[in-house]
């Protein structure tokens, strides 16, 4: 015969009780530390050196207003912590959480083991014989059955007495005690200052970045010439170099001269107000440098800047101009002393010979710069043309590249915008047919 | 350690060997007790017959001195009647009676089949 069936017999729970036993070793200790701050044990002050910056001072000579020179300095922060020591309690408590229920458990089962094996001497030993398994094997006996119920409820009842025990064993606290400091305040102050070498770079206010400049002895000098616009600070290793008031007002008044030098102005009344205005205040502010030597200029602003609140915007006519009706009366009255035309011989002339001289020019219509300022270039040359808002010939239309012809005077260079040329006061302008 | 625990928990729901003999009733108290006609037929056995006597002789069980001549070959052929349970007064279902005999001709043999 052979053997080709499987039996449906049923097992002991074993693997329920060996899960039982194994949940007795999972429990944990609740572990916890409590900072507890003590009596302040002392005071003290704590010198420390931290990361300073780079600061510089300006100067500018009234004999050459038109250099700045720059005095870098690198400093330290010293600075002073006052630091209060406190003693700190670190106490750390420890608490088995489980551990009463554990001793309660264990202590229950083993009881209950204890029982039942102890009864298992009064049961029966007698098999039961109303059972015959698949192995031909009868029931076990009563007493039998009590001793097996007395080893699995002592396998559970002795790990969770262990357990119990080690966690009532381990629970409890300890308490260190640490010392501990406390910034309570600071005080920075400058120090370590020396001069420092290094490139620096000028920051305009237009946005653009000049340089490096180089340093000798922590100085460098700054030419107001090259500058195309109003100088904002110093960048040295990509960081601003502090300035302090008298330096920051020192940079102002270099602008306002530069600007100055920078932009020529033959006639203040060619300028619109706006133009002026910022004109008078960069005079205004080169005071503080050249003193007196700009004293004219600002005095001949400020003029045309009161006639303008009193009457209007620009527009003054040059003497007599007003009453003109034609062109060949503006010849008569302003007879042109040079002739500004290709192939004239009057074009080799120096500005200066031309300055408050009358001319005729005759060219082309360049381009507008203002409404009251025109273009006109001949030969290889241009002048800046002053028309007066009131005068009769103005309503005339001058478009671009007409052919026109000017008498005017000459009232030296002036700048607009970016371009800088002669201005030519126009008593009369008309196209050239 | 844990082997130890499983042995003690066996022992625990096992009694001692039944003797031959017990064992060869026990097979009969079973077919007996369903008299399925599967094995009334396997069997040569008619509806008056007198069941336990007739196997018990024929197998030779009816005596205390009784031997297999392979215990374990039988048991494995007895197990399709305890599927229903164990307890000695237990019918087993015909299904399971049935299986018995395709899993182990020998068996009606055995019992004195025709």
């Amino acid at each position: 015969m052979t053997p080709s069936f499987e039996p449906r017999a049923r097992r002991p729970n074993a693997a329920l009780m060996l899960a039982l036993v194994s949940l007795c070793g999972c429990a944990t200790m609740e572990d916890t530390t409590r900072v507890e701050r003590g009596p302040k044990l002392r005071e003290f002050e704590r010198p420390r050196i931290v990361e300073g910056g780079v600061t510089a001072t300006i100067t500018v000579d009234p004999a050459t207003p038109s250099k700045l020179t720059l005095a870098l300095s690198g400093y330290d922060t010293c600075r002073t912590e006052r630091v209060e020591e406190f003693a700190e309690e670190h106490i750390r408590e420890r608490r088995g959480a489980g551990a009463g229920a554990s001793i309660s458990a264990g202590v229950l089962f083993t009881v209950a083991s204890a029982a039942a094996f102890g009864a298992s001497y009064v049961l029966s030993q007698e098999p039961d014989r109303s059972h015959l398994d698949g192995a031909g094997r009868y029931g076990p006996s009563e007493a039998v059955q009590a001793r097996g119920w007395s080893v699995g409820l002592l396998c559970l009842g002795v790990p969770a007495l262990a357990v119990g025990f080690v966690q009532w064993l381990r629970t409890g606290e300890s308490t260190e005690v640490v010392k501990v400091e406390q910034v309570a305040g600071q005080r920075d102050e400058v120090c370590n200052v020396r001069p420092i070498d290094g490139p620096v770079h000028l920051r305009m206010e237009d946005g653009s970045v000049l340089g490096p400049l180089p340093t000798a002895g922590g100085l460098v000098a700054v030419e107001a010439k090259p500058l195309k616009a109003p100088l904002d600070g110093f960048v040295f290793y990509e960081r601003d170099v502090a300035l302090d008031d008298g330096s920051r007002s020192l940079l102002i008044a270099f602008n306002g001269c530069a600007k100055l030098v920078r932009e020529s102005v033959a006639d203040a009344t060619a300028l619109t107000t706006g133009a002026l205005l910022k004109r008078v205040e960069a005079a205004r502010a080169c005071r503080q440098v050249r003193g007196d030597a700009v004293q004219a200029e600002l005095g001949r602003l400020e003029d045309e800047l009161g006639r303008r609140r009193e009457g209007g915007e620009a527009g003054t006519f040059l003497p007599g101009a007003k009453q003109l009706k034609s062109f060949e009366e503006a010849v008569q009255a302003y007879p042109p002393r040079f002739t500004l035309v290709d192939g004239s011989a009057d074009l080799a002339k120096g500005l200066d010979a031309l300055t408050g001289q009358s001319v005729l020019v005759r060219g082309h219509v360049q381009a507008g710069l203002s409404p009251n300022i025109g273009v006109v270039s001949y030969a290889d040359r241009e002048v800046f043309v002053f028309l007066p808002p009131d005068a009769p010939w103005v309503s005339q239309d001058f478009p671009l590249g007409a052919a026109v012809e000017v008498v005017g005077v000459v009232s030296g260079l002036q700048t607009v915008g970016e371009r800088t040329a002669p201005l030519v006061r126009a008593v009369w302008m008309r196209k050239v047919p | 350690m844990r082997g130890v625990l499983l042995l003690v928990l066996a022992c625990a729901c096992q009694g001692p060997p039944a003797t031959d003999a017990e064992v060869c009733r026990d097979v009969v108290r079973r077919l007996c007790n369903s008299r399925c006609p599967v094995a009334d037929a396997k069997l040569g056995l008619t509806a008056d017959s007198d069941c336990t006597g007739q196997l018990t002789t024929r197998s030779g069980c009816d005596s205390d001195d009784f031997r297999f001549e392979n215990r374990a070959n039988f048991l494995s052929c007895r197990l399709p009647l305890i599927r229903t349970g164990d307890h000695i007064d237990q019918a087993p279902s015909c299904d399971d009676v049935d299986d018995m005999f395709r899993g182990c001709p020998s068996m009606a043999k055995f019992y004195g089949g025709p």
